[in-house]
């Protein structure tokens, strides 16, 4: 478990990982520059040592075949001119064709037998020679090769080989050298590959070191994207925009909860003032009954707006399973006409509502109602008399509108998007003598979206306001919707 | 009629009391689970009035002991949350009826008198109070003799304080009786529905017999001058 949880956690960091990469990579570039360099050090080597021993073959050519006469010269080369060598120190031998010596740097009978050497090949075709050991064990390179033309004194090999201790040190030292190299790089690369790592997530805890910063009273704190390289300044974008929404929803939300408050606090403040009131000096029953039953309209309002807080609430509650049945919609309609016509009567309004007969729609009845009742309440109380209200449902093949419109003053602009947000009220004075809680179209809004429909309202300054409920529908088989509407309308 | 009330809070206990005693009930009040218990198996209530929220032995509980023990007393809940599981929990408990707070003192009494009626419902065909005749079978209503022209639902709306008269009704109980709507109107429908059922009512004569409760709202009877 433990090592499990460790290995996660190493392999879980981005910085441990671009390091591990880093590190792997450079090093195993290191590796092969190394090897590479020592290849062509041992090649470039033998070259060259193949070219001197090819330059001695062909001194040695020359003189036998073109100068036959020189035998002291060829001699002193052979026996003097090698042996006195320092550092190349050469050894070269002349054989005759059955291979007896005829001449030979002294001491290389000792070194190198002639045995050891290859099978001769002819000078013209000869390229380089090969590694061989002396018996003692010292390094040498070698060649042997056949005159092309016979020389007078009867030479027909010539064996030449010279002694690779020094190049051997020098690899030696080079192969040393080239592993303390390769050691250090190790450190080296993960260090470097580390600090680019950690460089290159900088940005990144940036970011989280300024997300860590914002709490809910530095909302409106932003992280500014252009210090940051551009694969990261989509994210600080995309982190601001949630932050702006974040912002907007905590603001409402507390504008919510002081509004709460707010609308508490007036009704509340009503009944205590009215009881100290009544209460401060002795009073007549009937000042006493006034007194109480205005504190009771005071209860039944608070009780109303705490119902309503309640509904909101619970619609926001997710996962909540609606009570759903089956509503004919025209009859529905027909009875909230019959419930709101004296009203409008009294207002001098012309109303009409229109449903296709026997339409069926799933839905919560008590919240359907409220629903629509609010509209019509609301077009009411912002329709002046000799107004009209028309309210409408029309059905399609995958959703219901229903539709309340009014003629009445409109909504200005400015006020149109918050309408349906709770508290809101356009009239700014949050009297509620002149509305209701301002909780109507909010409520109506999550009833909507409780059914899974939507709604949304248009409004033109002094020509009307139009709401629209949009509601998913389909036509269930026992519906009998035929062309037939049922028609509500006022005959004043 | 014998009423228990089981509710802990001082003040609700005290108006539930008061009130219930004013409108005719004898009344037992405890303030624990487990006192509410021992006097409803020692006592012979008619009905249990029980809130949910108690100390110690939950009114849940003390539904529960009571159901098991085979007494059938009818029980209202009253509880402070309405939360579907809870009311669903009352009702398979064996609960009759459920008020959630804050409730009309007036609903409570309307829903207390319906449980008491239960059973054979009496059928009415002929009320009359007054010189106010109401005929349910033939849909006629006529006034010191004079035919009373009602639409229907002026007439559902009498024909319902006529058969609850002298018991206010609360304006949210006429909504759902008479329109069947089943929530709170911001405005005043139910006092212009009222007004306009006076004017044909009350108005033309001297007596009068719908009456408003202020902060309450309706009671259909006759009052002595």
């Amino acid at each position: 478990m433990r090592s499990s949880s460790f290995r996660s956690n190493i392999f879980s960091s981005l910085a441990m990982r671009l390091t591990l990469w880093y590190a792997a990579s450079s090093f195993s570039i290191v590796l092969a520059a190394t090897a590479v360099l020592y290849w062509v050090l041992i090649a470039n080597l033998n070259r060259q040592d193949d070219q001197f021993l090819m330059d001695e073959l062909h001194i040695l050519q020359d003189l036998l075949t073109e100068r036959p006469d020189y035998a002291d010269a060829i001699r002193q080369e052979v026996e003097w001119e090698a042996a006195a060598r320092r550092y190349a120190r050469v050894y070269e031998r002349l054989l005759d064709a059955s291979g007896n010596v005829l001449s030979e740097t002294p001491s290389m009978d000792a070194q190198l037998p002639k045995r050891l050497f290859p099978t001769p090949i002819a000078v013209n075709i000869i390229s380089g020679g090969c590694d061989q050991l002396s018996p003692n064990g010292t390094p040498f390179r070698i060649i042997a090769a056949t005159l092309v033309h016979s020389s007078p004194g009867g030479v027909q090999t010539i064996q030449v080989a010279m002694n690779r201790v020094q190049h051997h040190q020098l690899i030696r030292n080079y192969r040393w050298t080239l592993f303390l190299v390769t050691l250090s790089a190790f450190p080296v690369c993960c260090l470097t590959a580390f600090v680019i790592a950690k460089r290159g997530i900088q940005p990144v805890v940036d970011v989280t070191k300024t997300a860590n910063r914002i709490r809910s009273t530095t909302l409106s704190e932003r992280i500014e994207s252009g210090q940051f390289p551009t694969e990261l300044r989509e994210l600080v974008e995309t982190f601001n925009d949630m932050l702006q929404r974040l912002q907007e929803s905590f603001e409402r939300l507390s504008r919510f909860s002081a509004d709460i408050a707010h609308e508490l606090r007036t009704p509340v403040n009503n009944m205590r003032g009215e009881a100290e009131v009544a209460l401060s000096k002795s009073r007549s029953v009937e000042e006493v009954r006034e007194s109480l039953a205005s504190n009771l309209e005071e209860t039944v309002r608070l009780s109303r707006i705490i119902d309503s807080l309640l509904l909101l609430a619970r619609a926001e509650s997710p996962a909540r399973e609606l009570d759903r049945e089956p509503i004919d919609l025209s009859s529905e309609l027909t009875r909230i006409y019959e419930y709101y016509d004296v009203l409008m009567a009294d207002a001098d309004i012309q109303w009409v509502v229109e449903c296709p007969a026997g339409l069926v729609v799933e839905a919560n009845r008590p919240l359907l109602q409220r629903a629509i009742g609010n509209l019509i309440e609301n077009a009411l109380h912002y329709t002046p008399s000799g107004g009209t209200i028309a309210v409408c449902a029309i059905p399609s093949a995958t959703s219901l509108r229903i539709e309340v419109a009014d003629n009445g003053a409109g909504i200005p602009p400015e006020d149109l998007p918050h309408v349906f947000d709770r508290f809101y009220r356009v009239e700014k004075d949050r009297s509620t003598s002149t509305g209701g809680s301002g909780l109507g179209l909010a409520i109506v809004r999550s009833v909507v979206e409780l059914h899974g429909g939507e709604v949304k309202i248009e409004s033109i300054h002094n020509i009307g306001t139009t709401v629209v409920l949009t509601l998913p529908y389909s036509r269930l088989s026992t519906d009998n919707v035929n062309d037939e509407t049922v028609i509500c309308q006022s005959s004043r | 009629m014998k009423l228990l009330i089981i509710e802990d809070e001082p003040k609700a206990a005290a108006y539930l009391r008061k009130g219930l005693t004013e409108s005719g009930f004898v009344v037992d009040v405890a303030s624990t689970g487990s006192d509410g218990l021992d006097l409803a198996w020692t006592g012979d209530y008619d009905l249990i009035v029980l809130d949910v929220m108690l100390p110690g032995r939950d009114g849940w509980d003390v539904l529960k002991r009571l159901r098991d023990d085979g007494r059938q007393t009818p029980v209202l809940i009253l509880t402070a949350r309405d939360a579907v599981e809870d009311r669903v929990k009352g009702l398979e408990l064996g609960a009759d009826d459920y008020l959630i707070k804050p409730f009309a003192f007036s609903e409570l009494l309307a829903r207390i008198r319906t449980l008491l009626r239960r059973g054979p419902a009496r059928q009415l065909e002929v009320v009359t109070i007054a010189d106010l005749e109401f005929d349910f079978v033939r849909h006629r209503a006529t006034r010191s003799g004079s035919i009373l022209n009602l639409t229907p639902k002026e007439f559902s709306l009498l024909s319902l304080m006529l058969r609850r008269q002298g018991e206010v009704l609360s304006r949210t109980l006429i909504a759902e009786q008479v329109w069947d709507m089943n929530f709170d109107s911001d405005t005043n429908v139910i006092d212009v529905h009222i007004r306009r059922l006076r004017t044909k009512v009350d108005d033309p004569f001297d007596v009068k017999l719908i009456h408003t409760v202020r902060g309450v709202g309706y009671v259909l009877e006759e009052r002595a001058t």
